[in-house]
């Protein structure tokens, strides 16, 4: 007991991991103008299925990163969150473009000024829209946390 | 049938209820009165060389921080143009009197006043037909396009409702009039009666308050910043200060 079972917990840990960071699932949910950057990062050109993650799932149950792509209102902020609680766990959230981030141009009475006053954000995107590689490299970024953090912690 | 005609036709069918038409640019806008709008809409769709079966959309304005008309800058403008001119004839007659090297001064001067004068009635000119538009007395206009398919025309009806106004449900005549009323009702709180569905479509359906009314402030209310803080389950992350500009 003791030493060994650190070593493979170590290495399990490491293994987890690397498989997670592989294989995002991220959630059908474009927002905005946003969206569409989004589609065009998961499709031909630039190809999100070098990442494992070329998967949007049409349901939160199935999807482990919620990409807020777009304008988050009011009306849309309760939707929003009850979607982000029927994500099982682990799951990532990115902020994709200046409006999911801080509300962007729209300080107006029925926008919600940033997704994080709603849910946690792991990575914020910025941009107007954003370029697909933006995007891709927002990915990078959240597999970089992912490597860091490890499988224990999420 | 030309515009005028088609006027001439509303005239004679509506009478006083007919409150006067505008053309811009080949763009037909007729005023009628609140009472008699949905038989206005009616006629407009069934007389059969106008037929208006299209309905592209119909929408309101809020005219209650509409600038007043300025008659005391008029006037003084005005002043200062007669007391120019007077100046004007003072020098002309001084160059009668004058020799050359003082002439060519007067007539700069001349020029110049020339010049200001024909400023100052141009200004006093433009708010003179602003002060000729009649003062409202209601609060919004309620506005709406309408096409013909069968026939080349587009019209503009425009009418005049007060806050405490109904009006009457185009859905009858348009059924596509049906979302445009819910958004008017939802961000001006103009109410429709015979309208088969009337509800908030653009805001939540609790909202408090019409946002496009023009006394609505821009960035929200304190209420409807506490919107989020009573429609998000328990237990959840607090709104940081910092996303709310002042």
């Amino acid at each position: 007991m003791g030493v060994e079972n650190v070593v493979i917990t170590e290495k399990l840990d490491k293994l987890i991991s690397w498989g997670r960071r592989w294989s995002f699932w991220p959630l059908t949910c474009g927002l905005a103008c946003c969206a569409i950057e989004m589609m065009a990062a998961s499709a031909a050109r630039f190809d999100f299925a070098r990442f494992g993650s070329e998967v949007f799932r049409p349901s939160p149950r199935h999807a482990d990163v919620f990409i807020v792509a777009g304008t988050l209102t009011k009306k849309m902020a309760p939707v929003v969150r009850k979607l982000y609680d029927q994500m099982p766990h682990p799951k990532w959230v990115v902020a994709m473009g200046s409006c999911a981030e801080t509300g962007g141009v729209f300080d107006t009475y029925s926008v919600v000024q940033g997704v994080d006053t709603v849910i946690p954000v792991d990575v914020y995107v910025p941009g107007c829209a954003p370029t697909p590689e933006a995007l891709q490299y927002a990915w990078i970024k959240l597999q970089d946390k992912l490597r860091k953090e490890g499988s224990l912690k999420a | 049938m030309k515009n005028d005609e088609i006027v001439g036709l509303l005239k004679g069918n509506f009478g006083e209820a007919f409150r006067g038409s505008e053309e811009l640019s080949g763009d037909l806008t007729v005023k009628v009165d609140l009472d008699r709008l949905h038989e206005v809409l009616q006629f407009l769709r069934s007389h059969p060389s106008l037929e208006f079966d299209y309905l592209p959309f119909m929408t309101a304005i809020d005219y209650s921080v509409y600038p007043k008309p300025k008659t005391k800058e008029m006037e003084t403008k005005l002043k200062e143009a007669k007391a120019k001119e007077e100046k004007i004839k003072e020098n002309e007659e001084k160059l009668k009197e004058a020799k050359e090297e003082e002439a060519e001064k007067l007539k700069e001067e001349i020029a110049r006043l020339k010049e200001e004068v024909v400023k100052a009635k141009e200004e006093s000119e433009k708010l003179k037909k602003e002060a000729e538009r009649e003062e409202r007395k209601k609060r919004f206009d309620i506005v709406y396009q309408l096409r013909s398919t069968k026939h080349p025309y587009d019209i503009r009806v425009k009418a005049e409702v007060g806050e405490e106004d109904i009006v009457e449900s185009a859905t009858d005549i348009w059924n596509s009039a049906g979302c445009d009323e819910c958004e008017i009702y939802d961000m001006f709180g103009i109410k429709f009666k015979n309208h088969p569905d009337l509800r908030r479509i653009l805001m939540p359906e609790d909202w408090v308050g019409h946002p496009y009314r023009k006394d609505y402030p821009l960035k929200g209310r304190k209420e409807d910043d506490e919107y989020l803080d009573t429609h998000l389950p328990e237990g959840q992350l607090k709104r940081p200060e910092h996303t709310r500009m002042p």
